[in-house]
């Protein structure tokens, strides 16, 4: 098994995001009230970020896959190979629009319902903006679900796992519990 | 005399914030984006000449058997102009179509000439035109010369059904014929009938396209200008 992403710098600093993300979202469980609001909505922002630049990573990969036919970051062989994916024409794109973009966009629309509710807590439009997020992650993890069994069964040589593209999907299911348990907490009155 | 007890019920603020948390998230992904572009620039990738021809994964005919074929294994990536190097010759056709028939012959004298130099990979479409149904049998009959469908425009076999492929002009082919049924290289290309040719650089990108040539080239005049000029 190939792992040499584990020696890159920018791994290592997307899998920090992650684990400090999901970090702060167990903390939450011990917390209640604002505090709880708080950190509970700081974890769903902090796995926005990492979601947003784990997308910007996946997407400078597939733009030096296609000029140059290789990148730095990506191995080509082996089980864990983003070349693989990241490269793939039937399926690095939806409506000719590379994955990484559209992570950046959707982890961006995420990032802006949270950073408003995080801006004005007690504001009226708040559970809207908390439904929003549930709704949204819950599309996102449907083209999680869909990416992952492209990686297992479609791509060639399949399986392969890409790491980056891990990081990035195990985001999304982070902000979707950040979300989940923001809206519980709404519910119950504790806010 | 009992005391009033205020209670404070917590409110949102006064301006909306929605709008600066907007800009923000925009301008996070502003950076982001800008980031990525000064550190690994998106190519423009298209059928037109100058841009990097797109990429697909078929299943072509060599022969002998169907394999998986990829464009980009055919790129040399580190090819710069001046350099040895093979160009790409992407042909679209149609098993059915009159004019691909003919051109049998062209492309046979094109392989003799140019086959040390250049790559030859024919597409296999089937256009929407009555009479045109094929399918890999026929792919492989027109390619090789063989024996398939008769000469009594009953449908079956090449030209419109109306030829046995064996009778195509010129000699049996020998390059890849990808399968392109499906219709994806195809719409990629931007290609509306057939035959049409385009010329790729060793490295991918796009050298020559018949589409935009406007008739001042043919694909003789680029082979001669572009990989014997190289």
């Amino acid at each position: 098994m190939n792992t040499d992403f584990l020696s890159e710098p920018i791994f290592l600093v997307l899998l920090a995001g992650l684990l400090s993300s999901s970090f702060l979202s167990i903390n939450a469980k011990n917390q209640t009230g604002s505090e709880r609001t708080n950190t509970l909505v700081t974890s769903a922002l902090a796995f926005s970020l990492t979601g947003i630049l784990t997308s910007a990573v996946t997407y400078a990969i597939y733009n030096s896959m296609i000029a140059k036919g290789h990148s730095s970051l990506c191995s080509s062989d082996g089980f864990i190979s983003c070349a693989e994916i990241l490269s793939n024409p039937s399926f690095n794109t939806m409506l000719s629009l590379p994955w990484g973009l559209i992570g950046i966009s959707g982890f961006g629309l995420l990032l802006y319902l949270v950073l408003s509710i995080r801006m004005d807590p007690h504001a009226r439009w708040v559970s809207n903006h908390l439904d929003y997020s549930w709704y949204a992650s819950i599309v996102g993890m449907v083209i999680v679900g869909f990416l992952i069994i492209v990686e297992l069964f479609f791509v060639n040589g399949a399986p392969h796992i890409c790491a980056y593209c891990t990081i990035a999907h195990l985001s999304m299911i982070g902000f979707l519990v950040s979300a989940h348990n923001l809206r519980e907490h709404k519910a119950n009155g504790d806010w | 005399m009992a005391r009033r007890r205020v209670t404070t019920i917590q409110k949102g603020k006064d301006e909306d914030v929605r709008m600066m948390a907007a800009l923000a998230a925009v301008g996070v992904m502003s950076i982001v984006l800008f980031s990525v572009f000064i550190i690994s620039p998106p190519a423009t990738v298209g059928p037109n000449e100058g841009e990097l021809a797109p990429d697909f994964v078929a299943s072509a005919y060599n022969g002998g058997e169907w394999d998986e074929f990829r464009l980009t294994d055919q790129f040399d990536r580190d090819w710069t102009a001046g350099e040895d190097g093979k160009f790409i010759l992407i042909q679209f056709m149609d098993s059915d179509c009159p004019y691909c028939w003919r051109d049998g012959e062209t492309m046979s004298e094109l392989h003799s000439q140019w086959g040390g130099k250049v790559t030859f990979i024919s597409i296999a479409v089937e256009l929407g035109i009555q009479g045109h149904g094929s399918d890999r049998d026929e792919i492989e009959a027109f390619r090789d010369k063989t024996n398939y469908g008769t000469d009594s425009n009953d449908g079956n076999g090449c030209n419109s059904g109306g030829s046995n492929c064996v009778e195509r002009p010129g000699s049996a082919h020998a390059w890849n014929y990808v399968d392109d049924y499906n219709l994806n290289i195809l719409r990629d290309y931007g290609v509306s009938g057939t035959p049409f040719m385009v010329l790729l650089q060793p490295d991918g990108y796009v050298a020559w396209n018949q589409g935009q040539s406007g008739g001042l080239m043919n694909i003789e005049q680029a082979l001669q200008t572009y990989v014997e000029g190289n």
